[in-house]
């Protein structure tokens, strides 16, 4: 019992785990906003209540029917939208505020915008319930055609065994084509129902929940090792239970503690999305009512499906913790042990993420620790891989390997547990190291103090794996800051076609448009507009001194300005919390280590390391911004390219840039932006590297900087106000601050001035404090 | 060559680790005696500017130390009593980080971390990692990385803890060898380390200078009613007698 109760109810690991649980449900439930503001969250709610009035009221009624009441729905948003944009055509429905607001007066949200005419709201709030709508329409179409779908997939597979194209009899192809007609045959006549399935859809696309569950699972294993990290494995294994009894034991609270992260992390954010998205009373339907499980040939209810994954979820936990614990165990040195783990997960999250489904190794996708992270894959998609020429499913294929691996991860344990020794193994591995450390010490005896500290940062503190966590966590940020829906169409697309500097072949423009354009008032009015936009553009051009352009307001906003303030803020919360957690190990490591009395007496060991170690804090800093930033630039250049168009260009042609104090083109406007982001983020660098030259450890250091730097970044892109204050977030981000200069606001410099201070001071407290003494 | 210590002191809150330690030190070895929380090793702190003095100076050739900074480190070798190292790194990789940060390059460099391993009896090992040692080896490491860089001063503190008999008897010889032109500094309060290789034994108490000279003075200094612990007199009669402990 002492055992489990060590493992399980230690209060450290019961925090990290309740952490772990509530950051989950929190990412859960930022994952189903665009945004992260309470508005984005009301909205949300509201869209979610929609459809499920809509799904109750339809429910039981024919597709045919229902896809009618869908367009209607669509329909009726869409009137809204055209009046609210001032679009005028014979067949507008809606002519006046009061129309609009008893056409959505059961949604409240649209209402609320619409009074308070406040424009970007209401496209976002227009843009999610229609999205909503968009949603359910698919799923009548897929629920009225899944019959035909299931027939279709038995007359093809005839027709195809008929023909030499798909191979000869016996081949892979032929028998492959005969067991997917035997899988779906047992579908036939599988009544698929319509209703609410935004909760399990969205739970399932909900990826993170599956990292989660491996890292608690990682975390218990770890708890399996402490013995050896704190020097008490020679007493435990001369103990009477202290060998195979002891691995049973931890078996079993393996088992335990896969059913915990399984209810943790899978359980409960279920849970969540059900109770967001409603979606409770329809857990009898059929499994394939679910578009997701079109091809799931399994004939089970959604809620024998569920309990059917949870008991996988938690037997896959314990054969990926037998890996770990066995990989772990096997070899005595804890670093190499980590280094093969590592690479080993990397190696097999490199198949499982980007081998195609079509290679001719595609079972070793499948066949993958990742398709057991990921479980939920293995009913959602059908396919068979070869296996000697017969066609396995990858379902079964896991299944099996699961039993198979259990058993023979299991047995290798309990073998580990009982035999493996604290000393005098036969240590295979280390005549292995022994030539390696030779070479790598030939190649490391050319390293200069600087190619030391990078070297020690990589390898000794984990900087490689870090580094490969922020480019994994930089992938899934989001750089289309606003919704790209235009407020005046026409007068839009006139702009877009004139972009570039006003000269007489824009007056020309002008004049060949309206003629054109004939009789259409739509059309005239947003001429009229375009001319006199272009008249402003000239003379606000006269009176600074610059060259008249036309650019799109609209495509800076969306890129830097206001409407991507949110998102712009999102991700400057993960710069500064990944370049806080890449610098936090620095000094702390020297200080776990315990050689700060030796660095600090040898020559170089004081300023000159000092200056290395800020070099090495502003390399990691410039690498985080590469991953967010560049990748941003990269993302612009790719989507809205029309921007590269216009960088030389000055910015006071934008209305929300006219006032701006430096007369600057475009590209110089980026340049500054991206080298202010830069300059910004080398200051949170260094300011981590200060705060880690005062933690006894790199635990402590982790715990600190991400406490003073990272969270109070992302409670400011949470929304809470008090915390743009005392977090770098802002002066990261810079672009709403450099906006704001564009607004004459000279008060938009004090951050920058203010975190600069910050960085450089702490430096300097830092830099004394090492160099000069105690 | 001088090391001059002038009134140096150093206070925790109430508690004075040293106070007003006044010597000079000129090439030879001297071992510094006393008991855990004498003083040693906040004396060689304070020499390598690891502890912020109090009071008081160290003067190396007439300068402070403080003013010679990086030039007074240059010159200086020190090994803690703290087993503090890299444990991922191999032995020589460990040593020739210290070699770097001890400003030496090039052909210079390998010679040096090739001898200072051959020296402290490393070479079969240098390629191992140094989380793999036992305690007596790590010991090596640590006094392999101190000789770097041929160093006028050599702060040794604790040397020969965790060392096995025979390797002590190395140690020792290897540290008499070197003491010349170099003044070395050998903190330890195990009695017999410095018996038969100091010139000159300093007993520290409460941060406080006791007694200096040379052993053999030392020895007979001793009154001669004390009764010897071992049958004959040692430098451990010294110590119980002029310690107290």
């Amino acid at each position: 019992m002492g055992e489990w109760k060590r493992v399980l109810l230690d209060p450290k690991r019961l925090f990290l785990l309740a952490l772990m649980a509530l950051l989950c449900a929190g990412l859960f439930v930022l994952s189903l906003l665009d945004e992260i503001t309470p508005t984005e969250l009301g909205r949300m709610a509201s869209a979610n209540a929609y459809v499920d009035r809509c799904v109750e009221e339809w429910r039981g009624r024919p597709y045919d029917e229902m896809e009618a009441l869908t367009e209607a729905e669509h329909q009726r948003l869409g009137d809204v939208f055209d009046w609210y944009l001032g679009a005028s055509y014979e067949e507008m429905r809606i002519s006046s505020e009061e129309e609009a607001i008893a056409a959505v007066a059961d949604l409240p949200e649209m209402v609320r915008w619409i009074k308070a005419r406040d424009t970007r709201e209401f496209i976002r709030t227009y843009t999610t319930y229609w999205d909503a709508m968009a949603e359910l329409k698919s799923e009548m179409i897929y629920l009225s055609g899944y019959e035909d779908y299931l027939e279709s997939v038995q007359s093809q597979a005839e027709r195809q065994s008929q023909t030499s194209l798909f191979g000869k009899e016996g081949s892979f192809t032929r028998r492959n084509l005969a067991k997917t007609a035997e899988d779906f045959k047992s579908l036939l006549g599988v009544e698929v129902e319509f209703g609410n399935s935004r909760g399990l859809l969205n739970w399932l696309d909900y990826e993170t929940g599956d990292y989660f569950h491996l890292l608690a699972i990682i975390i218990i294993v770890l708890a399996f090792l402490e013995e050896r990290k704190k020097g008490l494995w020679p007493a435990v294994r001369a103990t009477q239970g202290g060998r195979l009894r002891m691995g049973v034991i931890r078996m079993g609270i393996l088992l335990a503690g896969s059913v915990i992260a399984t209810v943790l992390f899978s359980v409960l954010p279920l849970l969540l999305s059900m109770s967001i998205h409603g979606g409770w009373g329809d857990l009898a339907r059929s499994l394939q009512s679910v578009e997701r499980f079109r091809t799931c040939p399994l004939r089970l209810t959604v809620m024998e499906w569920l309990v059917r994954f949870f008991a996988v979820k938690v037997l896959s936990g314990v054969l990926i913790g037998l890996l770990i614990w066995f990989v772990l165990g096997v070899i005595s040195n804890p670093q190499f042990s980590i280094s093969v783990l590592g690479t080993l997960l990397a190696v097999e999250y490199g198949l499982y993420a980007f081998l195609p489904v079509q290679s001719a190794l595609n079972m070793l996708k499948y066949f993958n620790i990742f398709a057991y992270v990921h479980t939920s894959a293995l009913y959602t998609e059908y396919l068979n891989v070869d296996l000697f020429g017969f066609p396995i499913g990858i379902r079964i294929l896991a299944l099996c390997g699961m039993a198979g691996f259990g058993l023979l991860f299991g047995a290798l344990v309990l073998n580990t547990q009982r035999n493996r020794r604290p000393e005098g193994n036969r240590d295979v591995l280390s005549r292995i190291a022994l030539p390696v450390n030779r070479a790598l010490d030939r190649v490391r005896s050319r390293l200069t103090v600087a190619g030391w500290e990078g070297y020690k940062a990589l390898i000794f503190q984990y900087g490689v794996l870090l580094m490969a966590l922020v480019v994994l966590a930089t992938g899934g940020l989001n750089y289309l800051y606003a919704t790209v829906t235009s407020e005046d169409r026409w007068y839009e697309a006139y702009l877009d076609d004139m972009e570039g500097p006003i000269s007489e072949a824009t007056d020309d423009y002008i004049v060949k448009a309206r003629k054109s354009a004939a009789d259409n008032d739509e059309l005239l009015y947003a001429l009229d507009r375009v001319e006199r936009r272009v008249e402003t553009l000239r003379q606000r051009a006269e009176e600074g001194g610059y060259s008249p352009w036309i650019v799109d307001d609209y495509d800076y906003q969306i890129g830097f300005g206001d409407m991507s303030l949110n998102t712009q803020r999102f991700n400057a919360a993960a710069a500064v919390m990944l370049t806080a957690l890449l610098v936090a190990p620095l000094w702390a490591f020297e200080r776990q280590a315990g050689v700060t009395p030796m660095l600090r007496s040898a020559p170089g060991g004081r300023r000159k390391l000092f200056r290395r170690k800020a070099l090495t804090a502003a390399l990691l800093s410039v690498f985080v911004w590469g991953c967010v930033y560049v990748r941003e630039m990269f993302f612009v250049a790719q989507y809205d390219s029309r921007i590269f168009a216009t960088l030389t260009a000055s910015v006071r042609n934008l209305d929300a840039l006219a006032s701006f104090p430096l007369a600057l083109t475009f590209g110089q406007y980026l340049a500054i932006l991206y080298v202010l982001r830069l300059v910004m983020l080398i200051g949170v660098g260094e300011t981590a590297l200060a705060v880690s030259l005062f933690c006894p450890n790199v635990r402590v250091s982790y715990v600190i900087v991400a406490v003073l730097l990272g969270l109070p970044a992302l409670l400011t892109a949470l929304g809470v106000g008090f915390f743009r204050w005392v977090s770098p977030l802002v002066p990261v981000a810079s672009a709403e601050l450099l906006w704001g200069l564009g607004g004459g606001s000279l008060i938009c410099l004090l951050p920058w001035l203010v975190w600069l201070a910050v960085g450089v001071g702490a430096l300097w407290i830092a830099r004394r404090i090492w160099c000069k003494g105690n | 060559m001088q090391l001059e210590l002038k009134n140096l002191t150093k206070r925790y809150g109430e508690l004075t680790a040293l106070g007003d330690f006044t010597i000079t030190f000129t090439p030879g070895i001297y071992g510094i005696l006393g008991a855990n929380g004498a003083g040693k090793s906040t004396l060689l702190s304070l020499i390598t500017d690891n502890v912020k003095r109090d009071g008081g100076s160290i003067l190396f050739d007439g300068t402070d130390i403080l003013k010679l900074g990086d030039e007074f480190r240059a010159i200086l070798g020190y090994m803690p009593q703290q087993q503090g190292i890299y444990e991922q790194m191999t032995a020589e990789g460990f040593v020739t980080y210290m070699a770097r940060l001890k400003r030496l390059k090039g052909k210079e460099l390998r010679a040096q971390v090739d001898e200072v391993l051959s020296l402290a009896n490393l070479d079969d090992v240098r390629h191992k990692k140094v989380g793999s040692f036992s305690g007596g080896m790590k010991q090596r490491v640590l006094l392999a990385q101190a000789l770097l860089g041929d160093p006028s001063v050599l702060l040794l503190d604790e040397p020969t803890a965790g060392l096995d008999p025979k390797e002590r008897v190395r140690i020792r010889g290897f540290i008499k060898e070197l003491a010349k032109d170099r003044i070395v500094l050998l903190a330890t309060h195990i009695v017999t380390d410095i018996e038969t290789i100091a010139d000159q034994v300093l007993l520290m108490k409460d941060g406080r200078l006791v007694r200096e000279d040379t052993p053999q003075a030392l020895i007979a200094a001793v009154p001669e009613d004390w009764e010897p612990v071992t049958g004959r007199m040692s430098l451990e009669d010294v110590y119980l007698y002029f310690l107290g402990e």
